[in-house]
């Protein structure tokens, strides 16, 4: 019995992951970069100043303010991100009142310098953004349908990860085990201790990237108690969210109270340096709220706030972020999930785990036709997996790759920029799977991976060469952000062409023999 | 100080998971060429536990209470995974 159970959990584990292990690999990898997006970002703007002194949170508001008032005086809501070591910059946004006919208003956003309060541009670029959402957002297609497809493999990667368990008959023997060079054997460990070894990230990852969307896949539950009404979400997301202050305007003007002295209310309570955001509802209206969001310091996604009288400037509440329960468990597996309370090392680790995942999955893939070449070799089914294998292990990174080329070699001044980047990425991609199907995959595997190799590794030269915000200068001046988006790619670029020098013996041994 | 005391939890899981591995007959064989004897065996699994219960307190101690657990797990993975690395390249080709 016990036996014909393992069998088909085996059965289970390698068909489920399987059938979506491509999709899963492009969003483990694009999810994994998602870590250092705003590195990313940096990165893919070298027009940006090396900011030395960030702003104060009470200059920032008092320059923010003034832009928002003079910009966007009629606004509903503004919005102002105080500067911070992972963002320097002062970010604005603004959602304007809704229109007559009760579409959502008009939104807009600004970015200031952080020393000068200017207003900035940059190149157009989707940046570490672009490449983050894909994660879940996919590519080409409408929100709706990618987080669909999206929920489906994640659903089928938790049930690999826990068939995964049960099949693995040896967990503790085999935890540290890894032998190299025995061909099938070597594939095996390789998977099993990159599932092992970061078992709690991929359970949390792959778990709370359903609940993420949950709200999507589970509407009914909504729609039970709420209806069917246009605004149904609406009041429900009110309701969890207690949001009953400041939902319409009185419509009688008042000014708005100095913005500092709650800001530095709000130092008081969190700590100097501490305070994140401001949020203003209705400026300028008797019924104006003013919201001060503090740091991330723990993993419940909701930060702890104050919330102000915009017209008279009294303290109306403090919340620790907490709603209820439910919402609060939601909120530490989505504050998991996305790591924003992590600081530099942390970062570091989440990425490894997420790497991690991404080789797991690469393993498991490549498991599944090493597995079965020497039976199956011929088939269709065999050849079909064996290529996509090829194009999507080793033409993904390619493509990816090309996604930073193309921030350097497009020019700055061209119309429709970000989408040509992202253009770049997936035709890159599918050159890479065109290739894979036309040559022999054992040529296919090590083409590739050089290409992988010198498409990474050449990076921080083509970063020399295009911009002043390379190694030569950020080294020096301890510009760790950007300086270690160069020294990763080229790590990957060494990685990749250490795994094309490896497969390349090993088939030059084989041919010779 | 932070700084420091991630370092310590590193070190602390790396030798706990490094005596771990010790304690088990395959990984003793290819470092030291001979399989532990049981009460040392056991010695290590109690010191491979200690560090980990220490690497625990250092990461706490670094992050705080609420972001300490999650260092710890990912403390733990990358310590294992240079435990794996090196286990890897030391095992003798073939066994």
């Amino acid at each position: 019995m016990k036996g014909a159970f393992r069998q088909s959990m085996g059965w289970l584990h390698t068909w489920t992951g399987l059938l979506v292990g491509w999709v899963l690999f492009f969003m483990f990898l694009t999810g994994t970069a998602g870590y250092f997006d705003t590195e990313i970002d940096s990165w893919m703007q070298p027009e940006r100043p090396i900011v030395q002194n960030a702003m104060t949170a009470t200059a920032a508001v008092d320059a923010g303010r003034q832009y928002l008032e003079s910009n966007a005086p009629n606004a509903a809501r503004w919005f102002i991100a105080v500067p911070s070591h992972r963002f320097p910059e002062l970010r604005l946004f603004w959602r304007m009142s809704p229109d007559a006919d009760g579409k959502r208003g008009r939104t807009g956003r600004a970015r200031l310098d952080p020393e000068t309060a200017a207003p900035l541009n940059y190149r157009d670029t989707g940046g570490g953004q672009l490449l983050y959402s894909m994660h879940w957002r996919l590519h080409y297609m409408p929100v709706r349908a990618a987080e669909w497809i999206v929920g489906v493999c994640t659903m089928f990667m938790l049930i690999a990860i826990v068939t995964g368990v049960i099949i693995h008959k040896r967990i503790f023997r085999d935890f540290f085990t890894l032998r190299f060079a025995k061909g099938q054997r070597s594939w095996l460990d390789a998977h099993n201790v990159l599932s092992v070894l970061a078992l709690p990230f991929h359970l949390m990852i792959t778990y709370s990237g359903l609940i993420f969307i949950a709200y999507v896949y589970m509407t009914p539950v909504i729609t039970a108690s709420y209806g069917t009404a246009a605004d149904a979400q609406d009041s429900f997301f009110n309701e969890l969210l207690r949001r009953t202050d400041g939902a319409s305007p009185s419509g009688v003007a008042a000014d708005l109270m100095p913005l500092r002295p709650m800001v530095l209310e709000a130092e008081r309570h969190c700590g100097e340096g501490r305070v994140r955001f401001v949020e203003i509802r209705h400026p300028g209206d008797r019924d104006a709220s003013v919201r001060i969001g503090h740091e991330w310091a723990s993993p419940v996604r909701r930060p702890p706030t104050l919330t102000f009288n915009g017209a008279n400037g009294e303290l109306l509440r403090a919340s620790d972020g907490i709603y209820s329960t439910p919402l609060a468990v939601r909120d530490v597996l989505l504050g998991l999930h996305e790591g924003l309370f992590a600081g530099p090392v942390l970062r570091w680790l989440y990425f490894l785990s997420g790497v991690m995942g991404t080789a797991m999955i690469g393993a498991g893939m490549i498991l599944w036709t090493v597995k079965r070449r020497a039976k199956k070799g011929d088939a269709f089914g065999f050849k079909l997996v064996e290529r996509l294998n090829v194009g999507t292990l080793a033409g993904l990174p390619v493509a990816v790759a090309a996604y930073f080329w193309a921030n350097r070699l497009i020019p700055v001044d061209v119309a429709g920029r970000v989408a040509w980047e992202g253009h770049a990425m997936f035709i890159v991609w599918g050159v890479m799977l065109a290739h894979a199907f036309i040559r022999p995959s054992a040529r296919a595997w090590v083409e590739q991976l050089w290409l992988a190799a010198a498409a990474f590794g050449l990076i921080p030269v083509l970063n020399g060469l295009t911009t002043d915000k390379h190694l030569g200068v950020t080294l020096p001046a301890g510009v760790w952000e950007l300086a270690g988006v160069d020294l990763t790619m080229f790590a990957f670029g060494a990685a990749f062409a250490f795994a094309a020098i490896v497969l390349g013996r090993r088939q030059a041994l084989v041919e010779s023999s | 100080m932070t700084a420091m005391s991630i370092i310590a939890a590193l070190l602390c899981a790396f030798a706990g998971l490094g005596a771990l591995a010790m304690a088990m007959a395959r990984h003793a064989r290819d470092v030291f060429g001979r399989t532990p004897e049981r009460r040392t065996a056991w010695s290590l699994r109690i010191f491979g536990m200690v560090m980990l219960c220490a690497a625990y307190a250092f990461s706490v101690y670094a992050w705080g209470p609420k972001v300490g657990p999650v260092g710890w797990f990912g403390v733990l993975s990358a310590a294992a995974l240079a435990v794996v690395t090196i286990l890897a390249v030391k095992t003798p080709a073939g066994r």
